[in-house]
């Protein structure tokens, strides 16, 4: 039997959203951001009660950021992210019950853009006190079951495997909605934001604390497109 | 080097609930105080196509502030930003950035090769927050924008000896269309959220 939990939210929407004209996104075209070219108009439906397809979804890698923050000395949010992650959806538009999300980051892609160059980067993926990546060479989060909070939003809820040790860490989500783009031609795309916070003493990672806060927030953008 | 600075960043942690992060105006100097740039984040979000808010940042930039902790609101803050800087982590492709930087519809940084914000004004809404009314010149338009900013505490450094540090967490919005940023709009959004951490250090 397939393995189903999380994101029932996303189906959910589908059918919520029919009541709601604010839940559609702007009606123009869509162009791709990532170059300058105008793309041609795909005057297709963007409601997001409409084409929303069940089936595999893989992260739009272009579209998508993983920032995480943490507190310096109680005078700032250390901003940092990393760079390189993937993720996977699975949607069924028929079950909503019946979804999940699977995640893996790769801690060798840990980016502050500390000015005086790589080297700080270098020490928090692979120093021991901090991401030891050469020993955990990935963090993996896999959703176990999901609590829908609104029409578009809900907790995710999963376990995040980081540095070996496994925790629930739930996810706040919000369903941005699901178009179409004329590169993609039939795939549906559709977008989440989400954020969490855990604490990374319970990874074991205790370097620096208090100094540097327990709490680390997560700020999640991120596009999927339908697997072909 | 590295282990001396760890070294010492454990001896401040120690110490860290005297010296660090006091949320207060009172342990603060008044004076000139400069970005500590290793502790200072400038990132951008902007809407693409309704389905997620992209995320990028300036890597490159620099402020200073005259601080009056007895009068904060009488304190002023300028900020140079290199456009040159922009920092998308584009999975493969490596021109996106130089083309959002130079590119003639986006930051054209060759041509305003400075993006600057000066403030005008500050008016306090909270007990250490305060909205911050600035000139923003961007593109050779300057136009008032408003940061929201909270004030998060002074602390000290054992390598910054008696200088005090003092930190900020701050956002603002824009419409980039103000600016003459047109291009992809509506499909890419025209409000600009900016959400800055800074931590800056008093001259010695």
């Amino acid at each position: 039997m397939r393995k189903y939990s999380g994101f029932i939210f996303a189906a959910a929407t589908m059918l919520a959203a029919c009541s709601g004209a604010e839940q559609s996104v702007d009606q123009d075209a869509p162009t791709q951001p990532q170059t300058t070219t105008t793309q041609p108009d795909t005057p297709q439906s963007i409601l997001v009660t409409e084409g929303v397809n069940s089936g595999t979804y893989n992260l739009e890698k272009t579209h998508a950021s993983l920032i995480w923050k943490v507190s310096h000395n109680g005078l700032s949010n250390y901003t940092a992210r990393f760079t390189d992650f993937d993720a996977q959806i699975m949607l069924d538009a028929g079950a909503p019950a019946a979804a999940s999300l699977t995640a893996r980051i790769n801690p060798l892609s840990v980016r502050t853009d500390h000015p005086s160059g790589p080297d700080w980067d270098q020490t928090l993926r692979s120093d021991e006190k901090w991401f030891n990546a050469e020993n955990f060479s990935e963090i993996t989060y896999r959703s176990t079951s999901i609590d829908m909070t609104g029409d578009k939003t809900g907790i995710v809820n999963g376990e995040l495997t980081l540095l070996g040790i496994t925790q629930q860490v739930p996810l706040s989500v919000s369903f941005n909605g699901v178009r179409n783009f004329a590169w993609y031609g039939e795939r549906d795309v559709i977008g989440f934001s989400a954020t969490a916070t855990l604490k990374r003493s319970d990874f074991g990672i205790t370097a620096l604390l208090p100094a540097i806060g327990d709490e680390v927030k997560i700020i999640i953008e991120a596009e999927f497109v339908e697997a072909e | 080097m590295r282990r001396l600075i760890l070294a010492l960043a454990t001896a401040l942690s120690l110490a860290a609930c005297a010296t660090a992060g006091e949320q207060t105006f009172v342990e603060a100097s008044g004076g000139n105080y400069q970005l500590e740039k290793t502790h200072a984040f400038l990132t951008w979000r902007i809407k693409h196509n309704g389905l997620s808010n992209y995320t990028a940042r300036f890597t490159e930039f620099d402020a200073s502030i005259d601080f009056n902790p007895d009068d904060p609101v009488s304190s002023s803050v300028v900020a140079t930003i290199n456009p040159l800087s922009v920092e998308t982590d584009h999975p493969t492709n490596d021109g996106w950035n130089d083309t959002l930087a130079t590119d003639t519809k986006w930051f054209n940084g060759d041509k305003f090769p400075q993006i600057v914000f000066k403030s005008t004004g500050i008016e306090k809404t909270g007990e250490f927050t305060g909205i911050i009314t600035g000139d923003l010149t961007l593109l050779g338009v300057t136009k008032e924008v408003q940061l929201s900013a909270t004030y998060n505490g002074t602390g000290n450094a054992p390598w910054f000896g008696t200088r005090d540090i003092i930190g900020f967490s701050a956002t603002g919005t824009l419409n980039r269309s103000d600016f003459g940023m047109t291009a992809l709009l509506p499909n890419i959004g025209d409000e600009v959220e900016i959400i800055i951490e800074a931590e800056f250090v008093e001259e010695g």
